[in-house]
């Protein structure tokens, strides 16, 4: 059986006695450390750093008459800038919610999804867990905002010490780089006082892509760098898969990996894309099991194409049909590539939307969702008993949810079926 | 094992050398590479620490902690260093300093075809026929859904029959 074969093939595979008396002396000393504050830790994590920039529709504009880039319809295209900026302002805002600020992150996300002008001019520093900062900030150029996680990594100090070829060698070298967010030269950001330091500079998206910050060796890895909307925040977000991205719950899945490399490699290739100084953005999402981000993403989508998702990404750039199917071959099957290909929205919608969310035609209704309209609401959007009685099993243990949100969405199921 | 946060080196100890072998299979599993394991294991158990979770019970600490082995095997993946590596070469290491690693993983045809597998149907067959983890508890761990997990078990399986020639699945 293969079963049996398979103990037999890995019941020899386990860690050495050394490696567990070595890993065990090395936690030791982790263990006797002091706790570090949440903001100081910063420097400390090894790893990644995420970057999201969402710029102004001018910017996408230019690109799209830079004329490298497909033009597509507005409705797309806007629904695109549109679901950037609501999802960074969510991401900002909710990324921040530890056991402690859970509250406080969570009244942040709302009133940022009343009125994203509150964070105009401000500078906020939202803390993750003990791993990153996630810092915004608001450039001068209007409605560009900058979200940065900076992580420092050793990797990144020594990669950054490679003399880069070309463009794409010089993001390679850099690795899990660090970017900086812009920020007003005089102020303090406290939480990388431990990292190395960080070059700030004021100034939009467009004037602080350069070429000669990448790989700084001065900076020992906390190179600033900002990305050109839409590539950074593509190379963000499109690791997650169609699937997962519908329902609004952060699956981080093997094909989120796998289907991010195959983008970037492809993104890579693209004119535009070798003329700017950007990282290969391979930052890794955060788990939600570490941070509880997932339940801020996307709040009000309802659509797949009303937000960044493979279906909007291949659809925005006219990604060629054969593209898709090599890049994603292995990640779907053949019949699910048709069908993602098929541009039958409401057939995408529902091979793809996963067991979370409550699919009608082509709406989708995901978890958060439900907890941010009332109960009239979902009755309006054509939810019925029966959707809810289907899902119910689901919607009441969703894995790594906060425990006080999902008592609320339990306690409006359990109403709207009374 | 009662204690379900982690506070002092004996409860460490204890995680460890519970979930030590668990972590350890399953990054190999992912890279194939018993010196990657070595360093994601690592990886793992400070990642561990450093979060000082709490944890509801003992399936939450292990779901917590093969998510976290499955972020890090990606992490490591792209990281700089690797990125030098030739993707296409067989790690050489393999086994190199193990004699019954290298016996073992000459004679299976099955560990190959299993490492051959793409990575979601790779985990979800690990997961499932040598951790003996429920679908549920595979989807929790992984971060999907149920049904999700029985596909990938199920085209995992047909995958490895078209590798393995004869090969039965008791489930």
């Amino acid at each position: 059986m293969f079963k049996d074969d398979l103990h037999v093939a890995f019941d020899n595979i386990k860690p050495s006695a050394e490696l567990l008396d070595r890993v065990s002396a090395m936690m030791s000393e982790e263990i006797s450390k002091p706790r570090p504050a949440i903001r100081m830790n910063v420097a400390k994590y090894a790893g990644i750093a995420a970057a999201l920039v969402i710029a102004a529709g001018g910017t996408i504009a230019a690109l799209r008459m830079s004329g490298s880039i497909g033009v597509d319809k507005t409705d797309a295209s806007s629904a695109v800038t549109k679901s950037m900026e609501t999802h960074a302002t969510f991401a900002a805002a909710a990324d921040g919610a530890s056991a402690e600020n859970g509250a406080s992150a969570e009244n942040e996300a709302s009133a940022a999804a009343e009125d994203p002008g509150m964070y105009a001019g401000e500078e906020q520093e939202i803390f993750l867990d003990d791993s990153a900062v996630v810092s915004e900030f608001k450039s001068d150029e209007d409605g560009v905002q900058l979200f940065a996680v900076q992580e420092y990594s050793e990797e990144i100090a020594e990669a950054s010490e490679d003399e880069p070829d070309s463009a794409n060698d010089a993001i390679n070298a850099v690795g899990d780089a660090s970017i900086s967010p812009v920020a007003p030269a005089a102020e303090e950001n406290d939480a990388i006082e431990d990292a190395e330091e960080a070059d700030f500079s004021v100034g939009t998206a467009k004037e602080n892509i350069s070429a000669a910050s990448m790989g700084n060796p001065a900076t020992g890895g906390g190179d600033t760098m900002m990305y050109e909307e839409p590539f950074a925040y593509i190379f963000y977000n499109i690791p997650r898969s169609l699937e997962m991205s519908v329902d609004g719950v952060l699956e981080y899945s093997d094909e989120e990996y796998i289907m991010g490399e195959r983008w970037r490699e492809y993104l890579r290739s693209l004119p535009e894309y070798k003329e700017s100084a950007r990282s290969d953005g391979d930052a890794e999402p955060l788990a939600p099991v570490e941070t509880g981000e997932w339940y801020s993403d996307y709040a009000d989508v309802t659509s797949i194409d009303s937000y960044i998702n493979v279906y909007s990404f291949i659809t925005y750039f006219r990604i060629p049909d054969d593209t898709v199917r090599t890049s994603l071959a292995g990640i779907y099957a053949p019949e699910q590539l048709d069908i993602l290909l098929s541009g039958d929205k409401a057939a995408i919608t529902a091979e793809f939307a996963s067991g979370y969310a409550i699919v009608k035609g082509e709406k989708i209704y995901a978890p958060l969702w439900l907890d941010r309209n009332d109960t009239a609401a979902w009755t309006a959007a054509g939810i019925t008993k029966d959707d809810i009685s289907a899902k119910y099993d689901l919607l009441t243990h969703i894995p790594y949810l906060a425990e006080e949100i999902q008592t609320r969405i339990t306690a409006k199921l359990d109403s709207f079926l009374k | 094992m009662t204690e379900l946060s982690l506070c002092t080196r004996e409860s460490f100890d204890a995680v460890m050398r519970k979930y030590s072998d668990m972590v350890y299979r399953l990054a190999y599993s992912r890279t194939g590479s018993t010196f990657d394991a070595d360093d994601i294991l690592q990886e793992v158990f400070l990642r561990y620490i450093r979060a000082d979770k709490t944890y509801n019970d003992e399936e939450h600490r292990k779901s917590w902690l093969i998510r976290i082995t499955i972020n890090c095997t990606r992490s490591f993946a792209t990281s700089a260093w690797n990125r030098h590596r030739d993707a296409a070469e067989p790690d050489q290491n393999v086994g190199a300093e193990d004699p019954a690693l290298k016996a073992a993983e000459t004679k299976s045809d099955v560990m190959n075809a299993l490492l051959e597998l793409p990575e979601k149907y790779r985990t979800a067959i690990y997961l499932f026929y040598y951790e003996d983890m429920s679908v549920a508890g595979i989807a929790k761990a992984v971060g999907t859904t149920e049904t999700n997990v029985k596909s990938r078990l199920s085209r995992g399986r047909d995958m490895l029959r078209e590798k393995l020639k004869g090969v039965e699945f008791d489930v």
